[in-house]
């Protein structure tokens, strides 16, 4: 009965089956796995989706999915020039004057 | 950003990333801007934006996690787009505390343990780096000190490597905080054989002495100030963090009252014990002062000590949420250690062990301040300390806990009572979540990209998580390097 079913659908008839002895072992069970697996593929809400962790402050999205591009470029905009304040006890690898991070070079370039 | 292969994709496509900076000179200290707003259209536009460089780092690190392999297309997806995320901290100081005194800590080790704050947007490691155990901190002034009181000399953290790990948080958006611990828990500076620091107190000094732990400065020797200005001096040069923490727990009497010579001293100017305490701490904080140092001390420095606490120290409280009220009621500003000591109940201690939703049930601001003291409540620290941990088993102790420290802190209550159901989370209740969104997934989910990223978090207990074969539950599953991963 089960050879043809996935790990989630597995899941579920573990679930029915132990829950209800009406459908283990029916004709009906694949019909009520399906129709399991969708009630609970609609109650994820795209609004409600959320892969981050921490969770944001706020957020919306939508549905639809996007590729990735293998060039995938970035573009760094700076509205002030980069400190470069100088410290004399500051070590080399810190040479300017605050260790920082690499987005914060790129807006110095 | 990505470390393998990608199929070009066709059709709608993110293809390019722009991020804008309002003010890129501001320097990661406590209190930077660090909120951001992300925005991701449906045909794969990207904007960032970001008052500070700091910000826009999160954001890189939020658009990294909407980002997922998918073996169907044997490419990269970013699903659910369009996206509008707009984000701030809750706290300004969200931190790790590792211990690399009671057991080394390589320098890969704790940079991975930087990685891992970043990726859960942890801003600060707060490096216990000095204890009665050790005392592995070159230093150019002193260079036998760190010799003889480190383990060994390969147990030595060079001017190099310092320097090293400070350029490394900072390239991730990582303050690197570091504690030098005294008055007390300082044995390490007696192997050290540098003269004129240690108190006299031949019981507590002696070889076969179990209270090692106990032995002290002595803070009635104008040489310890001397060697403390030279000293501190140095390290306040390498380490550009604004604070310092000096720690000042636990001190003993015991040591201070075995000394003929500390007696008189205090005979001599009338003084007790807890004076003496005082006082050195009154001494020790102008000078880092002269230095340029905020100081961070351990809530007994609050408890003891606070008349002459200077009004930037910082009160790193471990003794419950009574003392962070009492010491930002009295004006201090304070974080929050109590509760979140996750090597509890997995070590030599006696209390029950911090589970995840333990943290999350956990809130660092206490109830009952006025919008002024909730000001001064800075945030809180996830603490390792490493009776039990050293490089092989601190990824394992640490994470994936301090991953939903890392949440703890950074989201507010309302974000956490909409994305962790059910909320709170309980020991009773742990096993009943409701969906992809619910943070149980989300933590599986997260700990199959610190694996993905080099950490070794342990797993997650999906026993009875359903679906147990959710597709997070077995990271390798969904993620091509996790097999080639090189595991050193």
């Amino acid at each position: 009965m089960n050879g043809g079913l996935r790990g989630e659908e597995e899941e579920l008839v573990h679930e029915i089956s132990s829950t209800s002895s009406v459908y283990a072992d029916s004709e009906m069970l694949p019909l009520v796995v399906l129709a399991l697996s969708a009630l609970r593929a609609a109650a994820v809400d795209p609004a409600d989706y959320s892969p981050l962790l921490p969770a944001p402050l706020s957020q919306s999205n939508g549905s639809v999915t996007l590729g990735v591009s293998s060039s995938l470029a970035f573009e760094v905009n700076c509205t002030s020039a980069y400190d470069t304040r100088r410290r004399s006890d500051t070590p080399r690898s810190c040479s300017r004057g605050v260790c920082t991070s690499a987005l914060a070079a790129a807006c110095a370039a | 950003m990505f470390a393998w292969g990608v199929h070009e994709c066709a059709g709608s496509c993110v293809r390019r990333v722009t991020i804008g900076v309002g003010n890129a000179s501001q320097v990661l200290q406590l209190g930077v801007d660090e909120s951001y707003t992300l925005t991701v259209s449906a045909s794969g536009d990207v904007a960032i934006e970001a008052p500070a460089v700091w910000g826009a780092m999160h954001a890189l690190e939020s658009l990294s996690q909407l980002v997922v392999w998918e073996n169907a297309t044997a490419g990269y997806e970013l699903a659910n787009a369009p996206w509008a995320i707009v984000d701030a901290p809750r706290f300004q100081h969200r931190a790790v505390m590792i211990d690399s005194a009671r057991h080394f800590l390589s320098v890969g080790t704790m940079n991975r343990q930087i990685d891992a704050a970043s990726y859960g947007k942890l801003n600060t490691l707060h490096w216990h780096a000095t204890d009665a155990e050790s005392m592995p901190l070159e230093t150019a002034a002193f260079p036998s000190v760190a010799a003889k009181g480190a383990f060994a000399r390969k147990f030595v953290y060079s001017i190099a490597q310092q320097t090293e790990l400070v350029q490394h948080a900072a390239e991730r958006g990582v303050r690197l905080m570091l504690e030098v611990d005294m008055p007390g828990h300082n044995y390490a500076y007696f192997l050290g054989k540098q003269s004129g620091l240690m108190a006299d107190c031949p019981n507590t000094l002696a070889p076969v002495s179990n209270e090692f732990w106990k032995a002290s400065f002595d803070p009635t020797n104008p040489a310890l100030y001397a060697f403390l200005d030279t000293f501190i001096g140095e390290l306040a040069g390498r380490f550009p963090e604004q604070v310092l923490h000096l720690g000042g727990d636990e001190v003993v009497y015991q040591c201070w009252n075995e000394s003929v010579k500390i007696r008189a001293y205090m005979k001599q100017h009338g003084m007790t014990l807890p004076q003496l305490y005082t006082m050195f701490e009154r001494k020790v904080h102008a000078i880092a002062a002269r230095h340029g140092k905020s100081v961070m001390t351990w809530d007994e420095v609050f408890s003891a000590a606070q008349s002459v606490l200077p009004k930037d120290a910082i009160v790193c409280v471990y003794r419950g949420v009574a003392t962070l009220a009492a010491a930002v009621k009295a004006g201090f500003r304070a974080v929050q250690t109590a509760g979140f000591y996750l090597n509890t109940g997995f070590d030599y201690s006696t209390g029950g062990e911090i589970q995840w939703y333990d943290v999350y049930s956990h809130d660092p601001m206490p109830e009952n301040l006025t919008a002024a003291e909730q000001g001064r409540v800075l945030g809180a620290e996830a603490c390792m300390w490493s009776e039990d941990v050293d490089d092989f088993n601190i990824d394992q102790r640490l994470w994936l806990r301090a991953s939903v420290f890392a949440e703890r802190v950074w989201s507010t209550n309302a974000t956490l009572a909409a994305r962790v159901h059910p909320w709170p989370p309980t020991r009773e209740n742990s096993n009943s979540v409701t969906g992809p969104a619910d943070i149980v997934v989300r933590m599986m989910r997260h700990r199959c990209r610190l694996l993905q990223r080099g950490i070794r978090p342990e797993p997650f207990n999906t026993r009875d998580v359903f679906p147990r074969r959710n597709r997070w539950a077995q990271c390798e599953t969904f993620l091509p390097s996790v097999h080639s991963m090189k595991v050193t």
